[in-house]
């Protein structure tokens, strides 16, 4: 199996050494590691990474450059991955992130990346066309949705979560110590209660984490 | 007599003689100026006593004329008013100070401007004084230092012109030689001067009379500097009554200083407070993130091979972890990052999905909006919509944003309303009082509508300037 082939985007030269030599431990193969987004999408072109890691303030001016970069990336090359890793979660980064696709999308607080299982586990995920959301905000989202989700029941909101973190029924029925059959039955309730019945499973998951991003 | 008392030396007080006589002499230093300034005035009264009322005279056959010439006369009027404040610091006297008026058309629509200088009181204030308290002052004044001036050349050289005689029953001045040119008359104080030095009588032209109207004349002369000085003071009396700024013009200004001092410190700190949450950002964040990243090699490495410093590893990575989360919790809360990094609207939108109520929001504002006015503003919206979820029991909160514009400005107008029980009051050191002593230092307001069973609107206003 060819090894997954990233780009690193992160100013901080700390923080870059840090994370090029986590990620070639764990085997991937870092293909360019630079200091800002400026010809980020030639790169990218040319290289043909699996997945992009995107600091989010990046220069000049230090503010959202990591998401802007990342959502013209994704209408760029949406095969292309994107993970994006920072000091703070932003539920509005979030949203954003997602509404310009949530294949193969990530946002993650940089403290999950500083282990190498946790890093290996976030990047194969994106570059598999998995959503990874950070579980603080996953957590934050939960706390401060209200209806149509109120009629969750606690346990298919915890359910609710976990596919948002981008996990599959199997992860998540390993995470909640309970077969797969109950979490399968969580999920048509989920769909059943957001009114998802009419659409592809696949597809279906990402609507329902959508709603739970956005009502 | 007369030169007796001339010559008489004066007490033997040097130190006292010598600063009176330096006083003295400094008052003669500026007679040339006072009496320049005086014959001055004295001219522009003349001319714009006839001209002003020849001019509202004749004006005021048609009302549109008149008010458009009495307009004239009160831009005419602070030109020369402002004309006869130098003339005055010229002559040596205290500055007065003038009111703080631009130019009056500048940048302003010419009707706005002539409504601005009618209802500006400074107008008619130096259309009085040009028009007619200076040329009364003027008329006295003129008067008086002339007519001393006048006599007091003639009479300190007498000798030069020969023979003071009797005319018509009062005393007159002839110049020498043949054709008996009258040099002064005996009318005024120059007939009463004459009338003196020549004890009443028919004056025989004797070298003694000639000699008491000489050291008359030197007389006056020495003391011409108090008369020039006080009819200048006169003048001077009138233009501070009539001519200076109100004393509510320096307090405006002490105020708008105050208030520039008030908003350099607000911005102050917020710049300070930015600044600091970027350093938190870059230095300590970044090198604690690396520092797990060390940590948990240095976990890998072992790989279980010593429990106890494995254990040691884990406790500090958590440390480091625990660190972390605390510096962005501070920074956090003082400088939201969506606020940094896009500013107050997009951090006022976000607030609506913070909260387990669904917070409406209606956001419409511009990009030039102070950086400190944000950070307040964004601070006190978050504090009242927390307030309306957390304790008004509400099933809906609305937070608008938006500018209104008046005359005096554009004024931020945040809004936030919910449907809860309402009976929310500003109780000292809680949320509301924090928000308002916030808005104070941008010289906010807050307004709160919360009558027992709701709804509750709180209005937050603050100027932009």
């Amino acid at each position: 199996m060819t090894p997954i082939r990233v780009v690193l985007v992160e100013d901080s030269t700390l923080l870059r050494e840090g994370l090029v030599r986590l990620l070639e431990e764990v085997g991937f193969e870092v293909l360019a590691a630079v200091g800002d987004a400026e010809g980020l999408q030639g790169t990218v072109a040319r290289l043909h990474p699996d997945v992009v890691l995107l600091d989010i303030r990046l220069p000049p001016t230090h503010r959202d450059e990591g998401v802007r970069a990342a959502i013209a990336l994704r209408s760029a090359a949406p095969e292309v991955g994107v993970l994006l890793l920072s000091q703070y979660v932003e539920s509005t980064y979030a949203r954003e992130l997602l509404a310009a696709g949530a294949r193969g999308v990530g946002y993650l607080l940089k403290d999950r990346v500083t282990d190498l299982a946790q890093l290996a586990d976030a990047v194969e995920r994106v570059a598999a066309g998995g959503t990874v959301l950070d579980p603080t905000l996953v957590q934050h989202l939960l706390l401060a949705r209200a209806d149509p989700l109120t009629r969750l029941t606690p346990r298919e909101r915890e359910v609710l979560g976990l596919m948002a973190e981008g996990r599959s029924n199997g992860a998540i029925a390993a995470r909640l110590v309970v077969g797969q059959g109950a979490v399968e039955k969580h999920v048509t309730s989920i769909f059943g209660k957001l009114g998802l019945e009419e659409s592809p499973e696949a597809h279906r998951r990402v609507l329902a984490v959508l709603r739970f991003l956005d009502a | 007599m007369t030169t007796a008392t001339l010559t008489t030396p004066l007490p033997p007080a040097p130190a006292r003689r010598s600063s009176l006589g330096r006083r003295y002499g400094r008052m003669w230093a500026r007679v040339p100026r006072e009496l320049g300034y005086l014959a001055l005035t004295a001219l522009i009264g003349l001319l714009v006593v006839l001209v002003a009322w020849t001019v509202v005279g004749a004006g005021s056959a048609f009302i549109v004329v008149g008010v458009v010439l009495f307009i004239g006369l009160l831009l005419v009027s602070r030109y020369l008013g402002a004309f006869d404040l130098r003339q005055l610091r010229w002559a040596g006297t205290k500055p007065i100070p003038e009111p703080s008026w631009g130019r009056p058309f500048a940048g302003k629509r010419p009707l706005r401007a002539l409504g601005d200088v009618i209802a500006d009181g400074h107008y008619w204030l130096y259309a009085l004084h040009a028009a007619v308290v200076s040329p009364i002052v003027a008329l006295l004044t003129f008067t008086v230092w002339s007519s001393w001036l006048g006599t007091a050349l003639v009479a300190a050289t007498a000798p030069a012109w020969g023979t003071i005689a009797v005319q018509n029953g009062a005393p007159v001045v002839l110049g020498r030689g043949d054709g008996d040119l009258l040099l002064a008359n005996g009318h005024g104080l120059t007939g009463v001067v004459l009338w003196f030095a020549t004890g009443h009588e028919d004056p025989a032209a004797t070298a003694w009379t000639i000699a008491g109207v000489t050291a008359l004349g030197l007389l006056m002369l020495a003391l011409l500097p108090f008369i020039t000085r006080g009819a200048t003071l006169a003048h001077h009396g009138a233009a501070r009554l009539l001519l200076s700024r109100f004393a509510s013009e320096d307090l405006r200004g002490e105020v708008a200083r105050v208030d520039a001092a008030r908003i350099a410190a607000v911005t102050a700190e917020d710049t300070a407070l930015r600044r600091l949450e970027r350093d938190i950002h870059d230095g300590p964040q970044q090198r604690l993130l690396r520092l797990q990243m060390e940590l948990s090699t240095a976990e890998r490495r072992l790989d279980g091979t010593r429990p106890e410093a494995t254990e040691a590893i884990a406790t500090a990575r958590r440390l480091a972890a625990e660190t972390l989360d605390e510096l962005r919790a501070l920074a956090q809360g003082f400088a939201p990052p969506l606020l940094q990094d896009r500013g107050l609207s997009a951090a006022l939108g976000a607030l609506g999905h913070r909260g387990a109520v669904p917070v409406e929001t209606a956001i419409d504002l511009p990009a030039d909006v102070p950086d400190a006015v944000e950070r307040s503003l964004y601070f006190v919206a978050a504090e009242l919509t927390a307030n309306a979820i957390k304790h008004s029991g509400a099933s809906r909160v609305r937070l608008e944003a938006r500018t209104e514009e008046d005359g005096q400005g554009r004024t931020i107008v945040v809004t936030v309303h919910d449907d809860g029980r309402g009976g929310a009051r500003i109780v000292p050191g809680h949320g509301l009082a924090g928000a308002v002593d916030r808005l104070t230092g941008l010289g906010g307001t807050l307004a709160v509508t919360s009558p027992e069973g709701g709804p509750t609107t709180v209005a937050v206003r603050v100027p932009l300037t």
